[in-house]
């Protein structure tokens, strides 16, 4: 029992804390995944880890491999207008007065359908507190030879059109090489300047000298001492299904993000103190989303659903041996 | 990727208050949403005991919904265990409060289902401010003259969790106006407020505006009161009239509560949103605790590692003369 008690340390339990577990296999991939935010806990191409892996007694570190609907990243002051109404969702980012990663963080989701390489799981958003819709979600998770294809769904039962975006939260690995060994490549033209609390301030050509921070990582940069924590957008994947973002490790291993061009976004993470049953240390999220941060009030990105329509799209991550 | 239109008879039946449930037993209907585990309607001979849920809305002001892990507000959704600050989400963000629980918009499985009654289950994961993985559940039974309803909670963490539950009806007596409805509560506690609605103090009726052990008409109450000291007048199998409101012609809707249930609070409005414009509603809401138990300890139900708890309370209708 660790004597810090936070969501994600302080309970063991008789059951598993990221709910109900499904194991997916083909060929020699490998998927784990939990019914709690239809969690994605664990990834592995012949035994090689795609994901950071994570215990089925452990609330999600930091968010890693949940998924993101029906907003991803925040909403701003919680606060957002339909139609000229305020809309006031709970704030579940207190220390900096936000609404984060929408509202089935905390949901078990159910059993759609199931085989031995795929489960799809599902939600249902019902109308609350800053959002008015009836919204009935789904996530597909289908194992391939090479890695992991998930396809997000959603069908809008209200009887008035709703907002949709939708977004998911993989730290990636390429193997057991540390993270501050490996190079990222971000495909983005663009990086969005967040303030201080974490929301979207200015947007930036990725080589703008005068937009600070790291931002042009289209021809690969060193994660050793990077610090990455903004949006990305402007990606390879406007015309079509693309790999948008990748992680090398010096012996050429190569985790690829692949996306629908619906997933014009990526949130790029580096937190330095991710826990591991090792101890803390960097881990990279690149999360693919549909929409930026604080889409609800600047409309970026957002899907509008008319009622009984259904929307559906695809992000993945591949895994390759390369020679270099 | 791609978008589609379903077809309107491919449109599923699934409501703002989700997928329903209906129970019948002789003159006894009621009809239950799975999310929140909420009471959508209850009927006696066609009398309404509850304010209905109209089936194209979300429920208005809480309308029927379970309250679980804690009814009503904790102070700035804070609280501490064993000296560790938590910090829950804040869920009323104009009083800055965590208000009614963590499964307000929740869908329950049903995990049990006959012609007159229903079992809804839903699991508590650990999450901000909450580090207790708790099972829990809500059965429906009809009555020949009403309704049960037993909350039950399982706790599945290592360490004890605390609990407390509640539940959201708004009473009504068949057709008769609100306002010309009386109630009688004989609770002999009220919980003063401040101006964010947190207890700041638990205070003897009498002399109060807030002594309803005689009967008062609805129309002239202004309330939004925890009621402690209820008296469970004449318990019998463990269990107690708490509350009742009768008509002019007599008739009756009743609630009764187990002994498990020690609190009631009361909230009367006029601006209960309807087809026709606001009207008055009165919700009676049964607790295991009072506001802000989180802080206070009282009422708070510690459930050991492994080990359950289960109380009920219930509606009960009586025809005028």
């Amino acid at each position: 029992m660790a004597a810090t008690r936070t969501p994600e340390s302080a309970v063991t339990s008789a059951a598993p804390l990221s709910g109900r577990q499904f194991v997916l296999e083909n060929a020699g991939a490998r998927a784990e995944v939990g019914s709690l935010a239809a969690v994605l806990r664990s990834l592995t191409v012949d035994g090689i880890h795609l994901t950071e892996p994570i215990g089925d007694d452990v609330i999600a570190p930091m968010g890693c491999g949940i998924v993101l609907a029906p907003w991803p990243n925040r909403v701003r002051d919680a606060l957002w207008y339909l139609e000229g109404e305020p809309q006031q969702l709970d704030i579940t980012e207190p220390p900096r007065r936000n609404a984060i990663h929408g509202l089935l963080r905390n949901t078990a989701y159910r059993v759609l359908a199931q085989d031995a390489s795929s489960v799809t799981l599902g939600a249902l958003i019902a109308p609350q507190h800053g959002w008015p819709f009836l919204l009935d979600t789904s996530v597909r998770y289908q194992v391939e030879p090479d890695g992991l294809t998930v396809t997000h769904g959603v069908q809008n039962l209200s009887s008035h059109r709703a907002a949709w975006a939708v977004g998911a939260h993989p730290y990636f690995r390429v193997g057991d090489v540390p993270v501050e060994r490996l190079t990222v490549t971000l495909t983005a033209e663009v990086r969005i300047q967040l303030d201080e609390r974490s929301n979207p301030a200015t947007q930036h050509p990725v080589d703008d000298p005068d937009a600070g921070g790291p931002g042009d990582l289209r021809a690969g940069l060193p994660l050793a001492g990077l610090t990455l924590d903004s949006p990305y957008g402007r990606l390879a994947n406007r015309d079509g299904r693309a790999d948008v973002a990748w992680l090398t490790a010096p012996d050429g291993g190569t985790t690829t993000l692949w996306a629908d061009p619906a997933f014009g976004w990526i949130q790029a993470y580096t937190p330095q103190e991710f826990p591991r049953p090792t101890g803390p240390g960097p881990a990279v999220a690149l999360e693919p989303m549909t929409a930026p941060p604080d889409a609800l009030n600047s409309g970026t990105g957002l899907i509008w659903l008319e009622p009984g329509e259904g929307w559906s799209a695809s992000w993945g991550v591949r895994y390759e041996r390369t020679t270099n | 990727m791609g978008r589609a239109l379903r077809k309107d008879d491919e449109l599923t039946d699934i409501l703002p208050t989700g997928r329903g449930v209906v129970l019948e037993r002789g003159g006894v209907r009621a009809e239950i949403g799975s999310v929140a585990a909420v009471l959508r309607s209850l009927t006696v001979n066609g009398a309404d005991l509850t304010l209905p849920i109209p089936a194209d809305r979300a429920p208005a002001m809480c309308n029927g919904i379970i309250l679980s892990p804690w009814p009503n507000r904790v102070r700035a959704g804070r609280w501490v265990l064993d000296g560790e600050p938590q910090q829950l989400d804040i869920t009323e963000p104009e009083r800055g409060g965590a208000l009614h629980g963590l499964l307000q918009f929740a869908e329950y499985d049903v995990t049990e289902q006959s012609t007159d009654a229903v079992t809804l289950t839903s699991t508590i994961y650990p999450q901000h401010g909450w580090p207790f993985l708790v099972e829990t559940r809500v059965r429906y039974g009809l009555e020949p003259d009403g309704l049960t309803v037993t909350h039950g909670a399982r706790n599945l963490s290592t360490v004890r969790a605390p609990y407390a539950t509640g539940s959201h009806p708004y009473l009504k007596v068949g057709d008769a106006p609100i306002a010309d409805l009386e109630l009688t509560v004989p609770a002999s506690t009220y919980f003063a407020v401040d101006e964010r609605l947190d207890p700041t103090g638990e205070v003897e009726v009498a002399g109060t505006p807030y002594d309803v052990r005689t009967p008062q008409r609805v129309g002239g109450l202004a309330f939004d009161t925890a009621f402690g000291g209820v008296q469970h007048a004449e318990i019998a199998d463990g269990r107690g009239d708490v509350a009742w409101l009768t008509a002019p012609d007599g008739s009756r809707t009743t609630l009764w509560q187990s002994t498990e249930w020690g609190y009631v609070q009361v909230f009367t409005t006029h601006l209960m949103p309807s087809a026709d414009g606001p009207i008055d509603a009165i919700a009676i809401e049964p607790m295991t605790a009072p506001p802000d138990a989180l802080n206070s300890g009282q009422g708070l139900i510690w459930i050991e590692p492994g080990a359950s708890w289960e109380g009920s309370w219930g509606l009960r209708y009586a025809g005028g003369a």
